[in-house]
């Protein structure tokens, strides 16, 4: 049995979308707890409601904010209580990274991947032993990545760092791609720069002044990135603010991930 | 010191060849990366490294790379500027724009023409242990 924990924003702004997954999931018999995730709700007492009542999927309908609130949400209410659980997305935008990562792009994908309901566990990665992600870890400029015995620095000031448990980049080279892995018990340390373009380049339309290629990338079980500044912005599935040092570490296997037949790598 | 061409080398000796895509971990040329680097993978550096460097897969070091830092690899093909002690379990490939300033030591060892080597260079079939300094030497005893 399934609980899908909507978003209060989809009740005011996709209304009709709403409507015709609800109408999806009837038809494929899968309709479950619906639970509105308003400003004051309590998720938690409810995460823990579902799975007292026997519900082993828990479906976050919104964006990856949604998606990011309730996984980490039952991912701690997991630590101290042991029960277990799958996990799954419906987007209800077209942005979703979470949703790629899964192989689902649209609401109606996400119907059919819940209806098949195939799961596979997926790494997960941990910001200062409290903040799961499931895609990347994006840092602010002018961030050092330290590993053990080294540390690693960008020596210009327009670069990318981040922490990745899946190709955030879209990369369409495939030896790329096999770097970025959720099931092989590592997370990517990259360090992304944007290619200068000549002023004539960009008046042709010639590539994009504002993507990021992966230029350097380590192979992490755990990191920590330093900054001079005391707090950081991490946009970590969902933005969050953090105090430096934040040690970033993999955890393997974390969560049975519900995911479209024909993806996750 | 024998000088031949690589291809020549690649297929009389079985040399190994790292492409782009199949390192594990990528120095990019923006990025400095200080201490001692230690990894499993294959490496590819196009950099700057100083410090020690340890991989127990493969190394490639590209043109316009500059290390400042001992090596040791299983197999390592060079084409930047390395300053320090190199060692290598199997083959080591110096390429035409390769310049090293220090010893190695390994068991297959091919250098391009226009490569550059300022030091020590030890290339035996046995085992090489990774210690890139040379053997004590017995001084005789003096006759009374």
């Amino acid at each position: 049995m399934y609980a899908y924990f909507i978003d209060d924003w989809v009740y005011s702004k996709q209304q009709r979308k709403l409507d015709h997954l609800d109408l999806l999931l009837t038809q494929a018999g899968i309709s479950g707890r619906k639970i509105r995730l308003a400003r004051l709700h309590d998720l938690g007492a409810s995460i823990r409601d579902c799975i007292a009542s026997g519900i082993k999927s828990l479906i976050a309908v919104g964006d990856d904010t949604t998606a990011s609130r309730v996984l980490n949400q039952a991912l701690l209410q997991q630590k101290e209580e042991g029960f277990s659980f799958s996990f799954g997305i419906v987007p209800m935008r077209d942005t979703s990274i979470i949703g790629l990562l899964l192989g689902i792009s649209s609401f109606k994908k996400a119907a059919d991947a819940l209806s098949a309901n195939q799961s596979k566990p997926v790494d997960l990665g941990l910001l200062n032993k409290r903040h799961y992600f499931a895609t990347a870890a994006v840092f602010p400029k002018k961030c050092a990545l330290g590993f053990r015995s080294y540390t690693v620095s960008s020596m210009y000031n327009d670069h990318h760092i981040s922490v990745c448990n899946s190709d955030i980049y879209n990369q369409d080279l495939n030896e790329s791609a096999k770097k970025f892995n959720p099931h092989d018990q590592v997370l990517e340390a990259v360090i992304a720069h944007r290619p200068n373009i000549s002023f004539f380049d960009r008046l042709r339309g010639r590539g994009s002044n504002d993507q990021y290629i992966p230029e350097s990338i380590f192979p992490v079980k755990k990191i920590i990135i330093k900054s001079k500044q005391k707090n950081l912005t991490v946009m970590a599935d969902t933005e969050k603010q953090l105090s430096s040092p934040i040690e970033v570490e993999v955890v393997p296997n974390a969560v049975d991930m519900i995911f479209a037949s024909k993806s996750v790598n | 010191m024998a000088v031949f061409n690589s291809k020549d080398k690649e297929e009389n000796s079985g040399g190994f060849e790292m492409k782009e895509g199949e390192a594990e971990t990528v120095i990019g040329a923006s990025v400095k990366v200080e201490g001692d680097f230690s990894s499993e993978g294959d490496v590819l550096v196009q950099g700057i490294v100083s410090g020690s460097m340890k991989t127990k897969g493969n190394l490639r070091v590209d043109g316009g790379a500059k290390i400042k830092a001992d090596i040791e690899a299983a197999n390592a093909s060079v084409r930047g500027e390395i300053e320090g002690n190199v060692s290598t379990k199997d083959n080591l490939e110096l390429g035409n724009s390769a310049k090293i300033t220090g010893d190695i030591v390994t068991k297959i060892l091919s250098i391009e023409p226009g490569a550059v080597l300022n030091g020590h260079c030890s290339v035996s079939t046995e085992g090489v242990t990774g210690e890139s300094e040379p053997a004590d030497v017995q001084k005789p005893s003096k006759e009374e």
